[in-house]
């Protein structure tokens, strides 16, 4: 397989193409993991996330746009702005299919445009067009301008790739969106393609990826043993019946809900915004990404009241925890509304909901005088007309706007939770791995987690190992999330390093709860013709993707050191059935264990894993 | 001695119920329990009980804590507990 990566020079407004060879392929597949080979050879150590030199990689892999079922998504990837080092993140939608049939594997954004652009891509041709009338436009009203100058409305025809005015206005929670509700959604990536003067990509074409297959036939027959495998699994089945959102009430049963900014692991309310309530009130349909057989999409609508919704996807378990349980809202409406928003002014719902969590305390905090008196003053005064209160869903539906736009408190709301905590006197209130903040899931009561937190490379994230589906579920295998056993390290690594395979080739992860590496192997052989591939050299290939992100915080000199928040390693949870857990015991135990089987030391590479994984021309990086 | 018993995802859409209280004379082990819950919704029964056991997708928990890591079936249930029967997930 040749990958076609369009280079768009923003500077000069121009472009050119490059065919990457089989052998780069093979080691990187495509997506995250070649994105994280490319940046680390491209992107200058101590580049300004929102400088010219720093490069966005809007990557394809593969299995994307053919009939690999979960095939419909891509990754973007560059230096991110909320974390300082590698950030990445994957999204589903019509956006990677479309753009392999425009006539490209990939885009890489270089340079800075002097004014605002959309680019167009149909059937290989080029084209930039101003952008002026579009800046400062929500995610739909953009879409619609840009189907309207195309003169193709049929939303299943052609994809758009764009950033919101949260981008724009350079908020480091930013997110990508495509096909209006989809999102690239974490490390603030959108904001990095708005600095460079970007607003939108229109990807359109007749190229036919499965035609360029090794063998065809044989692909479709090993393509259909896995749909097969995906749609007869009960875990398929509930995700379409309840979607995400069908963890609110699991998590928080086991007690590992955050609530209240981290300081519970309960929440009482926890019915009222659950996947069963939305499938009873507000969800008028189910719907999937290109080629999924799945359909884990929300369609929801509030007909009436003060949280009136038009008919739009979601909301996903992770927004309803971020904006509901973080921030203590119980009003389903409004988190239905606040997603419809956040979607539009183009935010990591995650990070977006997570920040005015931890907003809120430092509120709490200011009014009770915990804050440093000068900090206190301000915040009170930058904030008193949103009020924001445990519970007030008024005051998040209007900080979407204000962060959107940087007003007033909004303008620090738009930093994310780390920034927003150290600025205001209280840094423990921001509960982030790397300078992300982290997802829907506490590690106090799900205790491999604080592994997988603590380890993952792009700041605190649930997708690098998601180590509930054993600790919770019991896929592949049970264990108590409360005991601490040192076969659960050796599976937080598994994942890991599978996980970065499936983003690379890439499909979806809800696949990896029905499928193993062993199903990947026929589509590799006959989608590639790499006749010889096995399950060993598919976790070498993820295990080498693992290695090189954690290179590229190495070589900054930051971010590479594994450590939890305080609140979790020094403050127990006061309630549920993890009453009395801190992380610290299982992340103390865990931790050495993990630097044993990569081959790392302190969170590095050792040279001797570099050579075993042939990452020896990145060695420079650890002398 | 009232039980309080949740249903999640796909056994809520089988009971019809998420939540309902079941009372009891006298503490009475899960595998007990179950023989009641599967009297009042047959169709949880269809759902969660497979040939050999009960299907390990679908998880028991007391208060919280997976029977498994407790004493299985044999875990009592006692007045004021709360079993849920979770469903099958993917997040």
């Amino acid at each position: 397989m040749r990958f076609k990566l369009l280079r768009v020079d923003l500077t000069n407004l121009s472009t050119k193409v490059d065919e990457l060879n089989g052998g780069i392929i093979r080691r990187y597949v495509g997506g995250r993991g070649l994105g994280a080979y490319l940046a680390l050879k491209e992107i200058p150590k101590g580049a300004d996330p929102f400088g010219p030199d720093n490069k966005v990689y809007i990557l394809t892999g593969p299995l994307v746009g053919t009939a690999s079922v979960e095939s419909g998504r891509y990754h973007v990837v560059a230096k991110s702005p909320l974390t300082g080092i590698l950030g990445d993140a994957n999204s589903g939608g019509q956006f990677g299919p479309w753009l392999r049939f425009s006539g490209y594997d990939g885009i890489v954004l270089e340079g800075k445009s002097e004014e605002p652009v959309w680019i167009s891509i149909v059937n290989g041709e080029v084209k930039f067009h101003d952008a002026k009338k579009l800046w400062g436009k929500g995610v739909f009203h953009t879409e619609k301008i840009i189907r309207d100058e195309m003169g193709i409305h049929d939303e299943s025809i052609g994809s758009i790739l764009s950033v919101g005015p949260a981008a724009e206005n350079l908020s480091r929670i930013s997110a990508v969106m495509n096909d209006k509700y989809r999102a690239a959604g974490r490390t603030g990536l959108a904001s990095v393609i708005a600095s460079k003067g970007v607003k939108a990509i229109w990807a359109y074409g007749n190229r036919k990826p499965t035609e360029e297959l090794y063998d065809r036939k044989g692909f479709f027959d090993e393509a259909k043993k896995v749909i097969e495998k995906i749609r007869n699994h009960d875990i398929s089945k509930a995700l379409y019946q309840f979607g995400t959102a069908v963890l609110v009430n699991i998590i928080n049963e086991h007690g590992a809900f955050p609530t209240k900014n981290w300081q519970q692991g309960t929440f009482d309310d926890a019915y009222e915004i659950s996947g069963e309530k939305l499938a009873d009130t507000y969800l008028k349909a189910r719907k999937g990404c290109w080629g999924c057989v799945i359909l884990c999409s929300r369609v929801s609508e509030v007909e009436e009241g003060p949280f009136m919704t038009p008919l739009s996807e979601g909301p996903e378990y992770e927004t309803i925890w971020a904006n509901g349980g973080s921030t203590m809202i119980s009003d389903l409406a409004a988190l239905v509304k606040a997603n419809y928003l956040m979607n539009d002014m183009g935010f990591d719902t995650i990070s977006f909901g997570a920040t005015v969590g931890t907003l809120m305390e430092l509120y709490e905090r200011a009014l009770k005088g915990e804050l440093p008196e000068d900090k206190a003053r301000e915040l009170i005064e930058l904030a008193k007309d949103v009020n924001p209160t445990w519970g007030n869903a008024h005051a998040l539906l209007q900080l979407i706007w204000m962060t959107a736009y940087r007003n007033r408190i909004g303008d620090y709301v738009a930093e994310g939770a780390k920034r927003l905590a150290e600025y205001f006197g209280y840094p423990d209130a921001a509960v982030h791995v790397r300078g992300m903040e982290l997802p829907a899931y506490d590690p106090r009561g799900i205790n491999s987690m604080s592994l997988s937190y603590a380890t993952s490379n792009r700041g605190g994230c649930h997708l690098r190992a998601y180590s509930v589906s054993f600790d919770v579920l019991g896929v592949p295998k049970k264990f108590d999330p409360l005991g601490v056993d040192e076969e659960k390290v050796e599976l937080v690594k598994m994942q890991q390093d599978y996980f970065a395979f499936i983003d690379s080739v890439i499909v979806c992860k809800f696949n990896t709860f029905s499928t193993g590496p062993e199903d990947y192997i026929g589509l590799m052989k006959t989608g590639l013709g790499w006749e010889d591939y096995t399950v060993q050299e598919l976790l070498e290939t993820g295990e080498r993707i693992y290695n090189l992100e954690r290179l590229f915080a190495v070589r900054e000199g930051y971010g590479y050191q594994d450590r939890l928040p305080k609140r979790l390693v020094e403050v127990s949870l006061p309630d549920g059935p993890a009453k009395g857990k801190t992380s610290k015991e299982a992340l103390e135990k865990y931790l050495p264990i993990y630097y044993d089987i990569r081959g790392w030391s302190d969170g590095k590479p050792l040279p001797d894993t570099l050579d075993r994984l042939g990452l020896e021309e990145f060695k420079y990086i650890i002398s | 001695m009232p039980i309080r018993i949740r249903y999640l995802g796909l056994v809520y859409r089988a009971s019809g119920l998420y939540e309902e209280i079941i009372y009891l004379d006298t503490p009475i082990p899960i595998s007990a329990l179950l023989e009641i819950v599967f009297e009042r919704h047959p169709e949880v029964m269809k759902l969660i009980y497979v040939e050999g056991g009960l299907n390990p997708l679908y998880r028991i928990l007391l208060n919280g804590r997976d029977i498994e890591h407790l004493e299985g079936l044999n875990t009592k249930v006692y007045d004021g507990d709360v079993v849920t029967f979770s469903s099958p997930f993917g997040g």
